[in-house]
């Protein structure tokens, strides 16, 4: 592997989401390795101006390797059409736009834009996954995959302190993650509605994430608590910086997400060895690997009552805890690590699409489009 | 509402662990508490928009009706508001051209943070009457079930009466 560089480019470059941490971690991962290695992105977060510079000021050249994350519409997807440097996309899903119509009609159409542009990208880049349930959207696609890479992940931002005790509860339910439609809060309130009310009244609802362009949404979450009379039960607690307390201070970790490419939040209730009940749908049961335990419908008094024997049955949650445990291991980081080296290389080989579409290995590219 | 609960609704992978008996168990806990607290009637209120209904299969219909209901469904939220900015005769002067490319640039990208803010405003008016008339139309597929059922009825009843 010899590349001259490996930078990554983003859209937008933001602190405390998934994709702008990862970048980072990847960039630590790459100088070690001894590359040259930049963030490049459309747009950044103040705080992050220093982290990255602007995709204006990029220099392609053949002897690059540009790892393009691919999540939502922007320029930089088709601004990578027209380089010389090898492509690598980094595929951690797009949400479906039918979820944002309702709610933000413009990142509906930026994640329309992205599908679109994903098409176009596979005859000029090859691809890696976040999880099993994005390399098979890739394959079909028709990207050439070079396999599968989690996350780069640092635990170290769930060090926590001593500081909620006194606002927890006797149960505790925990969901991390951006207040959005996809993630079907409103589900995860419904439920705790049936196990607040009927099983342990003293009980709160944990809801850690920032609302930021779902603005709408978030006021018909805070009419239903209100309906719900859960206003005193259930907390939005916004985006936090100390994740790590409200990990420590949760009896579950709850999620009914309907798309997640990959769902980081998952793994670290793993780390934090909070049981994890969740709804079985796209990148999910990926990402547990066969621990936890995955419901198939929403129910929501029966999700309620599962809730309550997973947090009161104590050697149920002892073996579940253990099991995540176990399931932490894939996560490691010089496992990750070597996924991501092992890929890397690959994208080194020569792999070269002509005018005709046909791979320098003989293979018709895009051809499980037809 | 009441919902069943069916078997095979829970995936725990683990041999030591053994689903069957953990659902038996909740079974046993949902029937109790009815017992002792009354069956839960609430009906939670659908989050956002009234989704578009579909053709019904079992009663007629407009097609006209359900056509353009269908395309304002799908084609509320796509507004097109990027710049377009070809390349003219100016653009492409000495000097002056490149000048004329970053001023030109500079008053679309006013223009269009004013036209997208009132975009956002239209767009969510449009959700808001699309979602009404979504709604009206299930409705109105209801109300018809209701009225074939009903006109059946009143014929058995007739058939009945004058045996």
């Amino acid at each position: 592997m010899n590349w001259r560089a490996i930078h990554q480019l983003l859209p937008f470059f933001s602190r405390g989401d998934a994709i702008g941490n990862l970048a980072l971690a990847t960039r630590e991962v790459l100088r070690a390795w001894g590359f040259q290695s930049e963030i490049f992105a459309e747009l950044w977060e103040p705080v992050l101006a220093k982290e990255c510079r602007p995709l204006e000021v990029y220099r392609s050249r053949p002897d690059n390797l540009l790892i393009l994350h691919y999540s939502v519409g922007g320029q930089s997807n088709r601004f990578v059409l027209n380089v010389p440097d090898r492509v690598v996309v980094w595929y951690h899903n797009i949400t479906p736009p039918r979820f944002f119509y309702a709610v933000n009609g413009d990142l509906a159409r930026r994640l329309q834009d992205a599908r679109r542009d994903l098409a176009l990208l596979a005859n000029k880049a090859t691809a890696m996954a976040d999880s099993a349930f994005n390399q098979d959207e890739l394959t079909q696609i028709g990207f050439r995959v070079l396999g599968v890479v989690p996350p780069i992940l640092s635990f170290d931002h769930l060090r926590a302190s001593d500081t909620m005790r006194e606002a927890r509860a006797a149960s505790n339910w925990l969901c991390v993650g951006r207040i959005a439609p996809n993630k079907c809060i409103h589900d995860i309130i419904k439920a705790f509605y049936f196990y607040h009310a009927r099983i342990q009244p003293d009980s709160r609802l944990w809801l850690v994430g920032s609302d930021e362009g779902m603005a709408e949404y978030a006021r018909a979450l805070t009419r239903l608590v209100a309906r719900l009379s859960l206003d005193d039960a259930v907390v939005f607690a916004g985006r936090v910086d100390r994740v790590g307390d409200y990990f420590r201070n949760a009896d579950i970790y709850i999620s009914m997400s309907e798309h997640e490419g990959f769902c980081i939040p998952l793994v670290e209730a793993m780390h934090c060895d909070i049981p994890i009940l969740a709804y079985a749908s796209t990148g999910v049961p990926d990402t547990l690997g066969g621990v936890g335990v995955l419901i198939r419908e929403k129910n929501y008094s029966m999700i309620a009552e599962l809730a309550h024997q997973i947090i009161s049955d104590t050697s149920l949650r002892a073996r579940l805890i253990a099991r995540q445990r176990e399931r932490l291991a894939a996560f490691a980081p010089e496992i990750v690590r070597a996924h991501l080296r092992a890929c890397l290389e690959r994208a080194y080989q020569k792999d070269t699409v002509n005018r005709f579409g046909i791979r320098s290995n003989g293979e018709i590219n895009g051809s499980r489009n037809f | 509402m009441v919902q069943e609960i069916s078997d095979d609704l829970i995936e725990i992978h683990d041999p030591e662990i053994n689903a069957a008996e953990i659902m038996a168990h909740i079974r046993e806990q949902i029937a109790q508490r009815r017992k002792e607290q009354g069956r839960d009637q609430r009906v939670f209120p659908s989050f956002g928009g009234t989704a578009y209904p579909g053709e019904p299969t079992d009663i007629p219909y407009d097609p006209n009706l359900y056509h353009h209901l269908r395309l304002a469904n799908e084609t509320f939220a796509n507004v097109e508001t990027a710049a377009q900015l070809p390349a003219t005769r100016a653009t492409q002067l000495p000097i002056f051209g490149a000048l004329w490319v970053r001023v030109r640039a500079y008053l679309h990208r006013i223009i269009l943070f004013y036209v997208n803010r009132a975009l956002t405003h239209q767009v969510n008016v449009n959700r808001h009457l699309i979602s009404v008339s979504n709604q009206l139309t299930a409705a109105n597929q209801n109300q018809h079930r209701q009225i074939r059922a009903l006109e059946s009825e009143l014929a058995s009843l007739r058939a009945q009466k004058e045996r």
